[in-house]
């Protein structure tokens, strides 16, 4: 039988990944569906998938039942790639409409809420014995030390993060229900892409150190293993149910590494991993495939530089 | 002893990257795309514009569709659908263990992207050179390159492959893993092997 496959935020450029690593990999013998709020011709995915559908914002009502529609003939597979994407189709599979006409890549359905909101994510980390900045809520009569950094608590991609500055002071926040808190950590910053199939004992992860940033990805990277990372990332998918690829990002503190941010899916800078001969994505896919995964990882031996340009592709 | 390979089709298997970026050149223009049909043709013989007019596409479509594939295919976005074949690594590893110098000789747009691309497909390694020359003039140039070099053998996937060889005297091994069918190359070369591990499995160098 034909895979079929539901990538959504499809315009982003982890979606335009999962596409390409799907066509690579299972060429015409996968049926890819690229789903966006962008029309068709501002989605270059849409090139190389079977079909493009224009989708309701995730975070509406209507998104569940999007799903719900698109996948009625069953045997889907659908991964979410932004926060209200994996909330929704949880949420959805609840739902007598969708249950088993698709099986979510990624997180399991009943962790996502701890995943997404990062007052959650941080109390369940801290509960779970993984070392993590202080982390509470935001308030208006709040003091915030000079070392603090402030996060929406739905945000990924590192938009609106503000590092509090020597002064004390801080951006207007609109809601402050919204935003969390953190004590700022210093140290080398490294990004870790994580692999877990817990029922086959299998983790691995490739490390990457950014060494140019821009708007928030990746552009230049070292990339090595070290394997200390893989307990920390076993650790993090039996906590939330993780299947698959992920990321998260560590702060090596003189007391440690620091986990500060956790995503259930593979990140914008996952790809740059794939040309050291480890496909995160491919491997995500053979999973939910019941397929052979290990193929698509590869030992490193010492660093690697990747690099990053722009394509142009004519919608 | 000196031993000349061909790249795409005889050490990577080109089939994805080939038919995937014509199915995303058809699907901008919304147009039906048969892939099995694509490569069937393509390997039993048709240029990218014969394939094309056979799925019944005007003369004035084929050339345009054809000409907007030759500018894509070799970019670095659709070179990384290149997969290296199966049972390769081992055999180049087993000839470099038996002491014989391999050499690669392809024919390619941009040096500079197939240079890197065999390094991503960590293939370097196996290598005591890398050729690279114009395809619109592949035949000659190829050689030129084996009379310098005076392999034993060439091994290669297609016409172009056994015209080069054939200039220059070398013996060439045919093999059917890559652009051109068993049946295509078996009209014009004999024998023809699946593929280099085949080769190497069958024949004593």
């Amino acid at each position: 039988m034909k895979r079929k496959v539901i990538v959504g935020a499809a315009g982003s450029g982890t979606g335009f990944s999962a596409i390409t690593s799907l066509r690579k990999n299972w060429g015409g013998d996968v049926h890819i569906v690229a789903v966006d709020v962008n029309p068709r011709h501002l989605v270059t995915a849409a090139l190389i998938a079977d079909a493009f559908i224009q989708a309701p914002p995730a975070a509406s009502a209507s998104f569940g039942d999007f799903l719900a529609r698109e996948t009625a003939d069953g045997d889907w597979h659908f991964m979410p790639l932004l926060p209200d994407e994996l909330m929704s189709a949880s949420q959805a599979l609840k739902d007598s409409a969708c249950r088993n006409s698709y099986k979510l890549i990624g997180a399991e359905p009943g962790g996502a809420l701890s995943l997404i909101d990062k007052l959650h994510l941080f109390g369940k980390l801290r509960s779970g014995g993984i070392a993590s900045p202080k982390t509470e809520i935001a308030m208006p009569d709040m003091h915030i030390r000079s070392t603090s950094v402030i996060k929406p608590r739905r945000g990924f991609g590192s938009k609106g993060v503000y590092h509090v500055g020597a002064d004390g002071q801080f951006p207007r926040l609109d809601s402050f229900d919204d935003y969390i808190v953190q004590e700022h950590i210093t140290g080398a910053e490294f990004t870790v892409d994580a692999f877990c199939d817990q029922s086959g004992g299998h983790v691995w992860t490739v490390c990457r150190e950014r060494i140019e940033v821009k708007s928030g990805v990746s552009v230049k990277c070292r990339i090595f293993r070290d394997s200390e990372f893989d307990s920390m990332a076993l650790k993090l998918a039996v906590l939330f149910g993780i299947r698959g690829a992920f990321c998260f990002q560590v702060i090596v503190s003189p007391t440690g590494p620091m986990l500060i941010d956790l995503n259930p899916r593979p990140g914008a800078g996952t790809s740059m991993s794939i040309l050291t001969g480890n496909d995160f994505f491919a491997a995500t896919f053979s999973l939910a495939f019941a397929e052979d995964y290990r193929k698509h990882f590869s030992a490193l031996s010492g660093d690697y530089y990747v690099t990053r340009q722009y394509v142009d592709f004519l919608s | 002893m000196i031993i000349a390979l061909d790249f795409d089709g005889t050490l990577v298997d080109c089939r994805r990257r080939q038919v995937e970026c014509m199915a995303s050149i058809f699907n901008r223009r919304r147009m039906f795309f048969d892939r099995e049909s694509f490569w069937y043709n393509k390997r039993e013989g048709s240029s990218t514009f014969q394939t094309l007019m056979q799925t019944g596409l005007s003369s004035e479509q084929a050339k345009e569709i054809s000409g907007e594939w030759v500018e894509l295919v070799e970019s670095p976005y659709w070179l990384g659908y290149d997969q290296v074949l199966a049972g390769v690594n081992d055999a180049l590893k087993d000839l470099c263990r038996q002491g014989a110098a391999l050499f690669l000789v392809t024919a390619r747009k941009d040096e500079k992207f197939f240079l890197n691309q065999v390094r991503i497909l960590k293939l370097d390694q196996y290598f005591s050179g890398m050729f690279c020359v114009r395809p619109t003039e592949a035949a000659s140039c190829k050689a030129g390159i084996l009379a310098t070099i005076a392999p034993k053998y060439f091994i290669g996937d297609t016409e172009s492959d056994l015209k080069a060889a054939e200039k220059c005297g070398t013996n060439f091994v045919a093999v059917s893993c890559g652009q051109r069918s068993h049946a295509f190359m078996s009209l014009i070369a004999q024998p023809v092997f699946r593929d280099l591990p085949h080769f190497l499995s069958t024949h004593e160098l």
